[in-house]
């Protein structure tokens, strides 16, 4: 079973998203709101997954996603945003994302075809 | 004070707004719905709790609003809000669990609600909502009339909130993304439902239709139940009490007479004075959220007195029906004990007589008549006339007819035993007034011979602008009494079947004044067997 790191600034979102996940076989071990909360997070909680929303209050996300990246024993990380993915091709090319799902498509499943089942 | 409360309020909504305006555009329309949801449950709750104070609905639209907001914070409590709205709608609109079942269901949504990892289980939410909006439909189906009107409002919202939650964690189940215009939708029907039942709670024409149904009930005939039971039920309150303000004496009774004590504030009941034009007309004692409405107060107080009239009112015509019942019963009795005493004297005296005279002629026939035997026979003959003409003067005199009232009274004077002066003007009456008076004044004379050993009596006879007055005055021992079955209390029934009063003055030692004031028409037809 996978762990999960499901960082979002909408708490509804993280509520509503936790059990998704969990159903789909993932263990949500946390939740972070803000840049410094997610990189705490992920190096207190070593998840396997972080589950990344690109527009996050204050934060851009893929620079968030590269320091995620950067830490030791990196997890696993998919971008997830409202928008499409239109909006992101370039950057999303170039960070080093396992994937991008929009909102409108994110189920647990979907997640775990990304990241691959283990 | 409310003041204060909307300026918290509208700070704590700015600044929320502020904080949500930085956040990603994918949850922006939803954070602008999440904060006038908050806002609306805050405002509208706040002006509830201030219009109607001792009904718990706006503090329950504040606690929503409050649990709504502090799930920004600590998201753990994400769906805490669910546990003061579903007691929000169950309560509504008294802002009371009336029932068993509704503490049990409010009691489980607080459950539900406030252990996070439940409620975050989409199986929990579908069943929520689906409990939610069921217990919803029930209620509406089971209720009837006004309270149905009344719990309109919180029923539809109970149903609606209750199907989007369960179709959202439905959805959820089998494996959809969150969808977001679901999310905005729940939002919005939060929204529209703060507002709805803050309406319908200060403006709501159901506080209307509930006086209006109450008057309605008081006035159907058929409905057994009292006036306290028919107001219970229109409003809700099973225990409520009325208490009818008793004339003269610090006193509140029930619709049976008995006193009703006025509770004490430990009982959790609160006391509505009624006034009617200006007259406390009694109390109502009853759950303080129920009648929190001074308007419906009111309606009440002058509904209930509407009806307390109107059964005094019947109360009143029953005891006179009682009464003039009773009357007739006497009239035929003494009518028939009048005709016994006229047969029985007629046995004992002119029968008798008439009898002897019989025999008399029959020996005359067969022997030679002595003069005084003659003599002694007419003797009989006119004793026994006599005899039978007093007894034709006690069923109607004949005289009456012929030379009027007022010679008939001066005719009585003359011939009682006690000196009776006179002061008799000339009247003409109906033939049954007439013969009434002369009764009455018959009975009289002779009560102030037999009873009062009188040394004198006045008899005075006036008609007085349609009224006939007949005064009977002696100076005897008095204490004469028209309850004694004589006959004056067979006079007294009589007079009053025609209309008129018999007023008896007699005080002990004193002297007896028989008064007698009779219309110039009979007002009703006597019984046949008194004449």
């Amino acid at each position: 079973m996978q762990s999960v790191l499901v960082v979002d600034d909408y708490a509804r979102f993280r509520a509503l998203v936790r059990p998704m996940l969990e159903r789909a076989g993932f263990r949500v071990v946390g939740e972070a709101e803000d840049g410094d909360a997610a990189m705490a997070a992920v190096l207190a909680l070593r998840p396997d997954v972080v589950l990344l929303d690109i527009q996050l209050r204050g934060d851009d996300g893929f620079a968030l996603c590269e320091r995620m990246l950067a830490a030791a024993l990196a997890p696993v990380v998919v971008l997830t945003s409202g928008r499409p993915i239109s909006t992101y091709r370039r950057r999303l090319a170039r960070s080093g994302a396992r994937g991008f799902i929009p909102k409108s498509e994110l189920t647990g499943a979907a997640l775990a075809e990304i990241v691959g089942v283990e | 004070m409310l003041r204060a409360g909307l300026l918290i309020v509208t700070a704590v909504a700015l600044g929320l707004l502020a904080k949500q305006a930085s956040a990603s555009d994918s949850a922006l329309g939803l954070a602008f719905g999440d904060l006038v949801v908050g806002w609306l449950f805050l405002g509208a709750g706040a002006l509830v709790w201030h219009l109607r104070p001792a009904n718990r609905t706006g503090l329950l639209m504040i606690a929503t609003g409050v649990c709504w907001f502090l799930a920004d914070p600590v998201p753990a409590v994400l769906f805490l809000h669910r546990g003061p709205l579903v007691h929000l709608l169950v309560a509504y609109p008294s802002g009371r669990i009336a029932s068993r079942f509704g503490r049990v269901v409010v009691g489980s949504a607080y459950i539900v609600a406030g252990i996070a990892p439940l409620a975050q289980l989409a199986v929990v939410s579908a069943l929520f909502g689906m409990v939610l909006a069921a217990v919803g439909l029930a209620t509406a189906l089971r209720m009837t009339g006004t309270m149905r009107r009344a719990k309109a409002a919180s029923n539809a919202a109970a149903a609606v909130i209750g199907a989007i939650i369960l179709a959202g964690s439905a959805a959820r189940l089998i494996g959809s993304p969150i969808d977001v215009p679901a999310l905005i939708a729940y939002d919005v029907v939060l929204a529209v439902t703060a507002v709805a039942l803050a309406a319908d709670i200060v403006w709501g024409r159901w506080s209307a239709g509930l006086v209006g149904r109450f008057v309605v009930d008081l006035g159907d005939v058929s409905w057994a139940g009292t006036a306290r039971d028919r107001l219970a039920r229109a409003v809700g309150d099973p225990s409520l009490t009325i208490g009818y303000a008793v004339d003269g004496d610090d006193l509140f009774v029930d619709e049976a007479g008995k006193p009703v004590s006025l509770p004490t504030q430990s009982l959790g009941l609160v006391v509505t004075p009624m006034t009617v034009a200006g007259r406390q007309t009694g109390v109502i004692i009853h759950d303080p959220a129920v009648l929190d409405d001074p308007r419906l107060v009111e309606r009440v107080a002058a509904a209930t007195e509407l009806a307390r009239s109107n059964s005094a009112l019947q109360a009143e015509i029953r005891a006179r029906v009682a009464e003039v019942d009773a009357s007739r019963v006497r009239l035929i009795h003494a009518a028939d004990a009048q005709r016994r005493r006229i047969e029985a004297a007629i046995q004992s005296g002119a029968a008798k007589r008439l009898q002897r005279a019989g025999q008399l002629i029959e020996e005359a026939a067969s022997r030679p008549v002595a003069g005084d035997e003659i003599a002694a026979l007419s003797q009989e003959l006119d004793a026994a006339r006599n005899e039978l003409v007093d007894f034709a003067r006690g069923v109607h005199p004949a005289g009456l007819v012929d030379a009027g009232l007022a010679a008939m009274v001066s005719d009585l004077a003359q011939r009682s035993p006690v000196p009776v002066s006179t002061d008799v003007a000339v009247i003409r009456a109906d033939p049954m007034i007439e013969s009434t008076l002369y009764f009455v004044c018959s009975e009289a004379l002779a009560n102030a011979a037999k009873h009062a050993s009188a040394t004198a009596v006045h008899v005075e006879l006036r008609d007085r602008d349609g009224t006939v007055t007949l005064v009977v005055h002696d100076d005897g021992a008095g204490g004469a009494d028209v309850r004694e079955g004589g006959g004056l209390s067979g006079l007294a029934d009589r007079v009053e079947a025609l209309g008129g009063h018999l007023i008896i003055d007699s005080p002990p030692g004193a002297g007896t004044r028989v008064t007698a004031l009779m219309p110039r028409r009979a007002a009703a037809p006597v019984p046949e067997a008194t004449q």
